[in-house]
């Protein structure tokens, strides 16, 4: 069976947590408050994160605040000074670009305001200023991908990859992830080429068009996100070719149904909900003065043929 | 000249920037009219504040400038990634970047006789692209911490960036106020036929207007850098559509003529208020859009109201 | 200074400088003159055609019919879409609301399917709510006089900010199977329905812009409000007309877009409202209204689509791509302008 040993334990973790949490909800004083900063609010992931970051919230009677600069490095720093204006327990943040938030978070480190990142990390000048990092890092979303594409083709073949905006960091490290997993497992994976689709599965779809046109020797497609996946998955149909394998990202529930009906070969799940919620956790923590781990990684489960079964309740 | 009182000018900008302020002010207050937060606003909104000048200029010219954010984002990029040559020719280079980008779109519009929001539109496509090649699609990270002074620091509870903004927009408001070239601007804005005739050089005019605003945005793209301290190729995605919004609730219009840089500068600050304000209160994004999205219909649709009416006036007193 | 109010002058200079040229006598006279002519009326399907020869030359698989027909079906939503924008813009008008209204279409359509309502219905609701963005934009402009630039970028961000209140950024999914057929069906097998319907609505819409009462006064207002307000037009109704129109194509597309990838995004025709007015701008219509057609928007719609497909089949590099075509498009507006100022 294909069970991640480390998610395995981070759901029993997971069920003992919210067991002891359910427990002793109650005594909350309101002042618990969270502010946090998106990257981009208008992706599922990050709805996943939001739900989760809610339901644990409920339980501790966290006061939550969401801010949105849509990929905005600069409105991102913005918002974090506007954060710290409101002086919440704990400053949560998801970075648009490692580099530019290091300011902003030496202003918050200066407040007396401890900061949360999570799932894009900053940089390690910006860890002094920082308490933690919870989430699962996209080079490490990458490497799981391309382990399960090594795993599905044996180390050999033709493959393509459908990235999202030119210049993102998650772009650029989901596509090193995937390489090194090659290059460690000694893979002969030939990446043909690298077509941006900004995230769009309808840009997916017709970029995949072209690039089937281009190189009809594909036999594998790796889009970063599990929508651009699933629409180079239709331009593949369209088109009436069989026999490529497609892997994504994130672990959509579409994804998961295409895996299950033998379209989709694997994608790497963030456990964007467990992200939410374990982010709540730590900032309590926080809030009541404890120490915290200086990383709490998420792992990526592979969602595969073999496990999507099991994992599929999982998929959101 | 009328003096008739019309919505759309200084005095608008200054009401609206004005409530603002109130209304954050009484809403907000705890969060709000703290020394932080205040000095928080000023510095997000200097920060933009020469590039939003460089286009009321352009405006006030009769013309449109999309390209700025782009500019501004290639500036800031320029200015860190060039820092191992030295932060002083990093910042330089990034500014003749800035001119350059200005002086070819000057070019479009006056040799090419292109329209400016096309030309405009089309420059924006090519230095986004020439973003991309420099950057190499990576983040790029400042080496120099003194640099983070000029966007990043205050001198005693004013920002940096503020107090070049400002001086920037007194140099500027006299060149438009008091110099022959800036009326001349004025003069090609308002009536472009009618101040050929009367012998001004206009595509000179033309070109200086949108070689300052490529050189403002520029200026406006170091001060990002040095206040972010790395530059990446997201940025600017929003401020051209800022940019006009501030110039546009400071009084310029969107057929030249008119319009003045403090207008602009009151534009910019009311609109960086409205955003802090929203996010202290904490309301949600989708909210946010609604509320921005409603104040520009409204602050277009009056405006344009107004002008309509002062014409009517101006037709049946005529009569 | 006429007492007139200068309603035609000031829209003329809406977008910028107006088009001012010394008085040259035009060159429209022998043999030379004919070519000129021909190079200016066509510059977009003169380029068209030199693309697709570039592509035959440069690449052993552009020439495909799979590969056309590919190119014809990725650019069918902006086709439709542009198709709107040009019948706004030769009253001198444009919408920039449209990227928003594709995905609020879509949302509306599957808001309404998951609520039970069957296929058709949805799918009138869902064109009935880019009708609606378009008619208020209309109302706003004609009544106000305003800039409709500004205005509808404002509803652009309103028709967004609706689209995220309505699904919560979650994405969405038609429950009703046979609404994907719209967006990938084929007929007979072979030309997707979504390229017919584009080809259609252009042939249908340049007979309307050539041919009746109705497209002759577009170009009038455009070219001359105040004399078709003389000639007794009823401005405000074709104006308002127009802008519904430009609503409901870019709500056509946001379903054709929805049903093609089968799920809902708010930000789904991000980008468009721009790509929109290059590919009618490409194709000869003017921003100062009073020029354009049908027929030339599409050349520019396909013109963009033979562009971004030769630029991945020739493998070029991503920042390359971005600079190439924002130089194609400024190569292409320099030479149409030169020519037509001959």
């Amino acid at each position: 069976m294909n069970w991640n040993p480390r998610l395995g334990l981070l759901g029993a973790a997971a069920a003992v947590g919210m067991a002891s949490g359910m427990g002793g909800a109650s005594a909350q004083d309101g002042s618990f408050s969270i502010c946090v900063v998106h990257n981009n609010a208008d992706h599922p992931s990050i709805t996943a994160i939001v739900n989760g970051m809610n339901d644990e919230g409920k339980i501790y009677g966290a006061d939550i605040t969401y801010f949105d600069p849509a990929f905005d490095p600069q409105k991102q720093a913005s918002m974090v000074e506007d954060c710290i204006a409101r002086a919440p327990s704990v400053i949560v943040v998801n970075a648009v670009d490692p580099a530019a938030v290091v300011q902003v978070l030496k202003k918050a480190s200066d407040a007396g305001i401890p900061t949360v990142m999570q799932n894009a990390d900053t940089n390690d000048e910006g860890h002094q200023y920082t308490s933690t990092f919870v989430g699962s890092q996209s080079y490490d979303q990458g490497y799981a991908v391309g382990e399960m594409i090594v795993k599905a083709t044996d180390g050999k073949g033709n493959l393509v990859m459908v990235t999202g905006k030119p210049g993102q960091f998650d772009v650029v490290q989901r596509a090193e992830g995937a390489k090194q997993a090659f290059a460690d497992a000694g893979a002969s994976i030939e990446v043909l080429a690298e077509e941006p689709a900004d995230w769009s599965k309808d840009k997916a779809l017709t970029v995949m068009q072209d690039l089937l046109t281009r190189y009809p020797q594909i036999d594998i497609v790796f889009g970063q996100d599990d929508p651009m996946a699933l629409g180079a998955l239709q331009a593949i149909k369209a088109n009436g070719i069989e026999g490529i394998k497609v892997f994504g990202v994130n672990g959509n529930k579409d994804a998961c149904d295409a895996i299950k009906a033998g379209d989709m070969y694997g994608t790497a799940m963030q456990l964007s909900y467990m992200v939410g919620v374990y982010t709540v956790r730590v900032a309590y923590d926080l809030y009541q003065g404890r120490q915290v781990p200086k990383q709490m990684l998420a792992p990526t489960a592979p969602v595969t043929p073999e496990n999507v079964d099991v994992l599929y309740d999982q998929c959101w | 000249m009328n003096r008739t009182f019309h919505f759309g000018g200084d005095q608008t900008a200054a009401v609206i920037a004005v409530v603002i302020f109130a209304t954050f002010a009484t809403t907000a207050g705890e969060y709000f009219l703290t020394l932080r937060n205040l000095e928080n606003v000023a510095r997000q909104v200097s920060l933009d504040a020469p590039l939003v000048f460089g286009q009321a200029i352009v405006l006030i010219a009769g013309g449109i400038d999309i390209s700025v954010g782009a500019t501004m984002a290639m500036a800031a990029a320029l200015a860190i990634g060039l820092q191992e040559n030295g932060t002083l020719t990093a910042v330089i280079a990034a500014l003749t970047f800035g001119a350059l980008v200005g002086a070819f779109n000057g070019l479009l519009v006056t040799r090419g006789g292109i329209v400016p929001f096309v030309a405009t539109l089309g420059t924006m496509s090519v230095v986004r692209g020439l973003l991309l090649t420099y950057t190499g699609q990576q983040p790029l990270s400042g080496t120099d911490d003194a640099f983070v002074f000029w966007g990043g620091d205050s001198i005693g509870i004013f920002p940096v960036p503020l107090i070049l903004s400002l001086v920037i927009l007194i140099g500027l408001s006299l060149f438009l106020g008091r110099t022959r070239a800036g009326r001349n601007i004025y003069a090609i804005g308002g009536n472009r036929e009618a101040a050929y005739l009367a012998g001004i050089a206009v595509k000179r005019f033309e070109m200086l207007a949108f070689v300052l605003s490529g050189t403002l945005a520029a200026v406006s793209g170091v001060l990002l850098a040095s206040r972010l301290n790395s530059a990446t190729v997201q940025l600017g995605n929003d401020t051209a559509l800022l940019s006009i919004s501030a110039a546009l609730i400071g009084g310029a219009s969107l057929l030249g003529g008119r319009g003045t840089i403090v207008g602009a500068f009151l534009g910019v600050l009311a609109l960086g208020m409205l955003t802090n304000g929203m996010n202290l209160l904490g309301v949600h994004t989708y909210f946010q859009i609604a509320t921005k999205a409603t104040i520009l219909i409204a602050v277009v649709a009056i405006d344009a109201l107004s002008r309509t009416m002062a014409r009517r006036r101006l037709a049946m007193a005529a009569a | 200074m006429s007492i007139v109010p200068e309603t035609n002058g000031g829209n003329g200079q809406k977008a910028g400088l107006a088009s001012f040229k010394p008085p040259f006598a035009s060159l429209g006279k022998g043999r030379s003159g004919t070519v000129l002519r021909l190079l200016r009326n066509h510059t977009a399907l003169i380029l068209l055609v030199v693309l697709i020869i570039a592509g035959g030359l440069l690449s052993d698989v552009f020439l495909t019919s799979r590969n056309l027909l590919n190119i014809m079906w990725a650019v069918s939503i902006l086709g439709i879409i542009a198709l709107g924008q040009t019948v706004l813009l030769i009253t001198c008008n444009f919408d920039m609301s449209v990227a928003f209204v594709v995905g609020l279409a879509g949302i509306v359509t599957v808001l309404a399917q998951i609520a039970g309502f069957d296929l058709v219905t949805s799918m009138a609701l869902g064109l009935g709510a880019g009708l609606a963005v378009g008619t208020i934009n209309g109302l706003l402009v004609v009544y106000t006089g305003a800039n409709p630039f500004l205005i509808t970028l404002g509803t652009a961000l309103l028709a967004y900010s609706i689209s995220l209140m309505l699904t919560r950024s979650q994405t969405l999914y038609a429950t009703i199977p046979e609404f994907n057929e719209l967006g990938r069906g084929r007929l007979f097998g072979v030309v997707h329905y979504s390229v017919i319907l584009v080809i259609v609505l252009a042939i249908v819409l340049e007979f309307v812009l050539r041919r009746t009462a109705f497209g002759r006064s577009l170009y009038v207002i455009g070219l001359n409000e105040t004399a078709g307000r003389m000639s007794g037009l009823a401005i405000r109704r074709v104006k308002l007309i127009a802008f519904a129109l430009c609503g409901g194509t870019a709500a056509l597309a946001g379903l054709i877009m929805t049903s093609r990838t089968g799920s809902t995004v708010a930000s789904a025709g991000a980008g468009m409202e721009f790509d929109s007015i290059i590919a009618a701008v490409l194709g000869g219509t003017s921003l100062f209204g009073g020029h354009g057609g049908a027929l030339r928007t599409l050349v520019g719609v396909l013109v963009l689509g033979v562009l971004n497909n030769l630029l991945i089949l020739l493998s070029v590099p991503i920042e390359g791509q971005q600079i190439a075509k924002g130089l194609v498009f400024l190569a292409v507006v320099w030479a149409d302008s030169v020519l037509r100022h001959r």
